[in-house]
């Protein structure tokens, strides 16, 4: 089904300037982790202006359900709420969440989000690795913890530049 | 064309503690990756997930979260 990729998927929602913050490992990756990741992680700023924005490059990028096999297109009530949407895309599965970690939200991680460049006058907010690398730990799931050391590592490398 | 075996010291494999961190963590692919561009990181990631998505298709290899 994905005839684009990761780059793209991003380059479509943040030209359609929807607000969101990339997290999980690919905010890690973006970062500067070599690691492998099968979706991107968003959360999404919940307001009725952005979700229509979001919902707008999310038709564009012909996202569904992944989950269930009737071809769903996500709704204004489902992005509004607090829940992980798990979408598939013609750019790879596209996760868009409304609260990760103890509920929290984009305004609440948006403190500890940093700015990057994607390409000419485009650029996407991604959870700062120290902040990523303290959810994963209180996650504790085997999965989270396993990816610990190279994040903590590439932090380390960071820093020393 | 005449060939020659390489000597010992040729082939002596690197010692892991030069290699990995006390976490068993390569550094030099860090640092590596530290010199592409965010956008280069991701296209390689997307690439790889691409290839995992096709290999699950062809083998029902299972998912990977």
């Amino acid at each position: 089904m994905a005839s684009l990729g990761f780059v793209e998927a991003l380059e479509h929602l943040r030209r359609a300037e929807v607000e969101l913050i990339v997290v999980g490992m690919a905010s890690a990756v973006l970062q500067g982790t070599p690691a492998v990741t099968q979706d991107i992680d968003i959360v999404h700023r919940r307001t009725p202006a952005n979700i229509e924005r979001l919902l707008e490059a999310l038709a564009s990028l012909d996202a569904v359900y992944r989950t269930d096999n009737r071809g769903i297109r996500p709704s204004a009530s489902h992005l509004l709420g607090p829940g992980h949407n798990l979408l598939k895309t013609r750019a790879g599965d596209l996760d868009c969440l409304g609260t990760i970690d103890a509920d929290l939200g984009y305004e609440d991680l948006e403190p500890d989000s940093i700015e990057i460049v994607l390409g000419a006058g485009l650029t996407c907010r991604v959870l700062e690795l120290s902040r990523l690398i303290e959810i994963k730990q209180r996650a504790g799931r085997p999965k989270d913890l396993a990816v610990l050391p190279v994040l903590r590592a590439t932090l380390d490398e960071l820093r020393k530049r | 064309m005449s060939v020659r075996s390489p000597s010992a010291d040729e082939i002596a494999p690197t010692p892991a503690a030069e290699v990995y961190d006390d976490q068993g963590v390569d550094r030099s692919q860090i640092r590596a990756y530290l010199e592409l561009t965010p956008r280069e990181r991701l296209q390689r990631a997307s690439d790889l997930a691409a290839y995992f998505r096709r290999l699950q298709e062809l083998n029902g290899v299972p998912r990977i979260r």
